[in-house]
């Protein structure tokens, strides 16, 4: 468990770090932004990017603001990916899916929007939910050939220790 | 009982599941639930003991696992009961908190049902509402905010359901935000205060979307506001519409899995950890394969 944790704080640590650096990235290339355009608009890849740093920020309902401003015809893959990951930071898992899918369908070759939407996946499989309590699982219904034979091997044991046998070649 | 039993059922989802637990630990866990309803017959009367349930006992075991309060366990006896004496918790600050929450929830849910409900229906329903409203008004002094935030959160759900609102994260939106702020309140630590609002935030979306998924037929009958016939008007099978909600279930369980793992528990993990990994899909497959309600009912049977 102590190995995971530290995995998980050694994750975090750079994943910080990043954002960080990418935080600091923007925020000059905002000023260069700012001081050669005066018109406050910045082209369409940049004003994605800045929706990011603020999610990086944790500045979520500021970013959906952003994001919901932005033109229909300008919601690209990326837009739909920062839109699930603003949906997802609020809890909204439903809409945090479609938008994860939409932008994969859109962009199927970037990693990052397949790892979102495949650890949604992950973690919504029955088999992660359901996990806990195996012995219930198999019940008395359910009975697989597994079970079976190891069964009537019981059964042999238990007759051989009292002097009988119920399978006569083990 | 019964009466109460028809629109006090939104409650009771968040609950242990007994097999997997250790004796000792179902002994701690009884006696704060029965520490629970002592505390609520304490501070609002004998008629808030009826309306007792498991979810606020998990409130208030959240809370003392949080914040490390002093327990104190007596034998006591106990009006269900009268030869046994039961081992029960002594009131604390945890208990007093879920139980003023309990009955904020319980008057604002009575208030909805009467809004709903057809004429004949609401009589019995009229003569709940001092009882309702007197519980309210005392835990709303103790708790203000929390007091207006829940009425705040139960008018957006009232204006999503008079809109047929058909979006499963939007209908569930204002009960999750009232249980996130309730959840929030129990620590003062800003971190934990993060973890335990989204927890609440997604036990609430939880206990929203199966409380939907267990009423299914009940409100196809009469015609209710339900998101699952909202979004999937054309299914006309009870088992059907409920596995279709079942990702959204186990989306929102699974999130509640990776938070509960960054919550800070001091003590009694291994309860909450009952309730949290096993409790709750049980009951969730329990309500998918419908047979929650039906399961209740036999058990209230053999217990009287």
């Amino acid at each position: 468990m102590s190995e995971i944790n530290q995995a998980y704080d050694e994750v975090m640590s750079i994943k910080k770090e990043e954002a960080e650096k990418e935080a600091q990235y923007r925020r000059q290339e905002y000023h260069n932004n700012d001081s050669y355009s005066s018109s406050g608009y910045s082209s369409q890849y940049s004003s994605h990017s800045d929706i990011r740093s603020l999610i990086n920020r944790g500045k979520i309902y500021e970013a959906d603001e952003l994001l919901n401003g932005t033109a229909s015809a300008s919601r690209d893959s990326e837009w739909h990916f920062l839109k699930g990951t603003v949906s997802y930071s609020k809890g909204n898992l439903d809409d945090a899916f479609q938008y994860f899918e939409t932008a994969v369908n859109m962009n199927p070759s970037s990693p990052e929007y397949a790892a979102a939407l495949n650890r949604l996946k992950a973690q919504s499989a029955s088999k992660n939910i359901y996990q806990n309590g195996g012995y219930r699982a198999g019940g008395a219904s359910a009975c697989s050939g597994c079970d079976l034979c190891s069964g009537l091997l019981l059964a042999d044991c238990c007759c051989e220790c009292m002097g009988g046998d119920l399978i006569g070649c083990c | 009982m019964c009466v109460a039993d028809r629109w006090y059922n939104m409650f009771g989802y968040i609950k242990i599941y007994k097999p997997e637990m250790k004796i000792s630990e179902y002994e701690l866990y009884s006696s704060v639930y029965c520490g629970m309803c002592r505390q609520l017959g304490r501070a609002f009367g004998a008629f808030a003991k009826l309306t007792l349930n498991y979810d606020f006992a998990f409130l208030a075991l959240l809370g003392l696992a949080i914040n490390e309060e002093p327990i104190c366990i007596e034998r006591k006896t106990c009006g269900a009961n009268p030869l046994l004496r039961k081992k029960c918790c002594l009131v604390n600050n945890s208990l007093e908190y879920g139980a003023d929450i309990a009955m904020l929830m319980l008057f604002y849910k009575l208030k909805d049902n009467i809004d709903d409900s057809a004429f004949i229906k609401k009589i019995p329903l009229y003569f709940l509402y001092p009882f309702a409203a007197a519980a309210r008004n005392k835990a709303g002094k103790r708790l203000p905010e929390t007091d207006a935030l829940i009425s705040e959160a139960m008018l957006r759900q009232r204006s999503l359901e008079r809109e047929n609102c058909d979006n499963i994260d939007a209908a569930c939106e204002p009960s999750a935000s009232a249980l996130a702020a309730v959840f929030e309140a129990l620590s003062g630590n800003e971190s934990q205060k993060r973890v335990l609002n989204r927890l609440g935030y997604l036990l609430g979306r939880w206990v929203y979307l199966v409380d939907a998924a267990d009423d299914w037929e009940k409100d196809k009958k009469s015609g209710g506001y339900n998101i699952l016939l909202r979004k999937f008007p054309e299914i006309g099978d009870a088992a059907a519409a409920r596995q279709k909600l079942e990702f959204s279930l186990n989306l929102t369980l699974g999130e509640i899995f990776s938070v509960f793992n960054l919550l800070d528990t001091k003590r009694f993990r291994p309860i909450l950890g009952n309730i949290i990994y096993t409790g709750l899909p049980e009951v969730q497959k329990a309500v998918l394969e419908g047979r929650f309600r039906k399961k209740e009912h036999e058990g209230k049977k053999t217990a009287i």
